[in-house]
């Protein structure tokens, strides 16, 4: 049975819970208290990762620290069809290019809402300026790819693992002070991530809600 | 701002920004939007604020005919807003004198846009140039800055036609007139090729405006020669977008003040 090292209102381990529900993998989660506890930097923790960072996944006896790392993983190892993370050499090049750039999403937009919400110690107008940069590129990225036929970040027939390691920070800008109303192609690409079957929510993101 | 800009349309966005399912979040004159397409094709512009405790409808669903507020669920009918639903009355029926409304504004749809005005207009949406022309509409670039300033700093746009694509920008010859306020008609003229844009400027508040185009000579619809027609629209709407990113990129960079627009036509010149 994985597990996940876990908090609920984690940006990073919610991509990890969003893609095993999708996959419709099971897990248990080891829930640690980042805040205001900062068990992630307990030295018991360290010695789970010693960059003190969180998710990280247990597969047996296979540990695997950083998010986007873990949904590599999981979507080689769980994805018979590899429909999330196809094997083909420009697909998973165009993929990891924008996993990076989810990286660079949660070192702006996260960390806004770190300062905003867990009181973390940032300079906020930089986090905020980098952000809404980021948000131009992806709007603009997906503005054209959508007006190609193409519905996702990285894959024009089915998500991939870079719509959700895009996914979580940009839905929850808004708690770091950075609002999507300038964004109109992040905003149609965002209803449909979460039109994805099986799709999962968390504190601040909302599922679409079902017509009654 | 202008007061009179209260009492006309302007393009608030493209049609194909309504799609099916989705509510488009929009902003006039300070006034938030939403924006949404019916089942039957008909735009609604709304007031972007459920009447019962108001929460904004563009976190709502929308059900093909109605919208429904994430908050309670109330939900309200395309075209007139009016409130259908209460969930929290159970099985019984909805008062009949109960006179529940989602504010409505004047909503039309022309030229590939959609627009909307606050108050009763005395004037269509209406560009001549437009009329009866196949047209493209291009992506909408949204700027930091008043839509009096952007409006002065597009005095100055310049583009490449489609069919001399891959020539310099300054190359050719670029004319701009106003057409009517906020309205404006770029010309460009290099060899043999001629284009025309019209740029439209939507006043979203006192601190940002959208600048919404339509390039004449390419069709939004695939058609006779569709391949050719296709490439060139791609090329043109990258082209223009381009343009339009670094023309907001100047007015960005500085804060102008609208007295101040021969810093903006410097900083455009020196971007070109």
């Amino acid at each position: 049975m994985i597990t996940l090292y876990d908090y609920q209102p984690s940006g990073n381990c919610y991509k990890v819970r969003l893609l095993l529900g999708v996959l419709g993998v099971e897990y248990t989660t080891v829930p640690l208290d980042f805040h205001p506890g900062r068990q992630h930097k307990s030295p018991e923790f360290l010695r789970i990762n010693p960059l003190g960072q969180i998710p990280v996944l247990d597969d047996g006896d296979f540990r695997l620290s950083d998010s986007q790392a873990i949904l590599v993983y999981l979507a080689a190892r769980y994805d018979p069809k590899r429909l999330w993370y196809p094997d083909d050499a420009q697909a998973m090049g165009r993929i990891t290019m924008w996993l990076t750039f989810a990286d660079s999403i949660t070192a702006t937009a996260s960390a806004a809402r770190l300062h905003d919400a867990f009181f973390h110690d940032y300079d906020i107008d930089k986090c905020r300026a980098g952000a809404r940069r980021l948000f131009r590129i992806l709007d603009e990225h997906l503005w054209f790819a959508e007006d190609d036929g193409q519905p996702w970040i990285a894959s024009a027939a089915h998500p991939s693992i870079a719509d959700i390691a895009c996914f979580p920070y940009v839905m929850l800008s808004e708690e770091g002070g950075i609002p999507r109303e300038d964004y109109p192609a992040i905003r149609r690409w965002a209803d449909r991530v979460k039109s994805i079957p099986a799709f999962v929510a968390m504190p601040g993101i909302s599922a679409a809600p079902k017509p009654q | 701002m202008r007061a009179s800009w209260t009492s006309c349309f302007h393009p608030v966005a493209r049609s194909a920004d309504l799609v099916n399912g989705h509510v488009f979040h929009g902003r006039l004159l300070g006034q938030e939007l939403a924006l949404w397409r019916d089942a039957e094709g008909r735009p609604n512009a709304w007031e972007n604020r459920c009447p019962h405790r108001g929460v904004r409808l563009t976190l709502g669903l929308h059900l093909g005919s109605e919208l429904r507020c994430l908050y309670h669920g109330l939900r309200y009918a395309s075209g007139s807003g009016r409130c259908t639903a209460i969930p929290s009355l159970g099985d019984r029926e909805l008062p009949r004198q109960l006179n529940v409304c989602v504010k409505t504004f004047l909503v039309r749809e022309r030229y590939g846009l959609v627009w909307a005005s606050l108050h009763e207009s005395a004037s269509e949406p209406a560009i001549a140039a437009l009329d009866g022309a196949r047209h493209a509409t291009l992506r909408s670039i949204v700027i930091g800055a008043p839509a009096e300033c952007v409006e002065d700093a597009l005095a100055h746009y310049r583009f490449v036609p489609s069919r001399a694509s891959g020539a310099a920008i300054n190359d050719g010859a670029c004319t701009v007139r106003n057409l009517q306020e906020l309205t404006l008609a770029c010309t460009s003229i290099l060899g043999g090729a001629e284009e025309m844009a019209i740029l439209i400027v939507q006043p979203a508040d006192v601190r940002k405006a959208i600048v919404h185009g339509v390039a004449i000579g390419v069709s939004d619809e695939g058609g006779a020669g569709e391949a050719t027609n296709a490439s060139r629209r791609r090329s043109l709407l990258r082209h223009h977008n381009e343009r339009l990113c670094a023309l907001r990129d100047a007015l960005e960079s500085t804060n102008i003040a609208p007295a101040a627009s021969g810093q903006a036509r410097e900083l455009l010149e020196a971007s070109a």
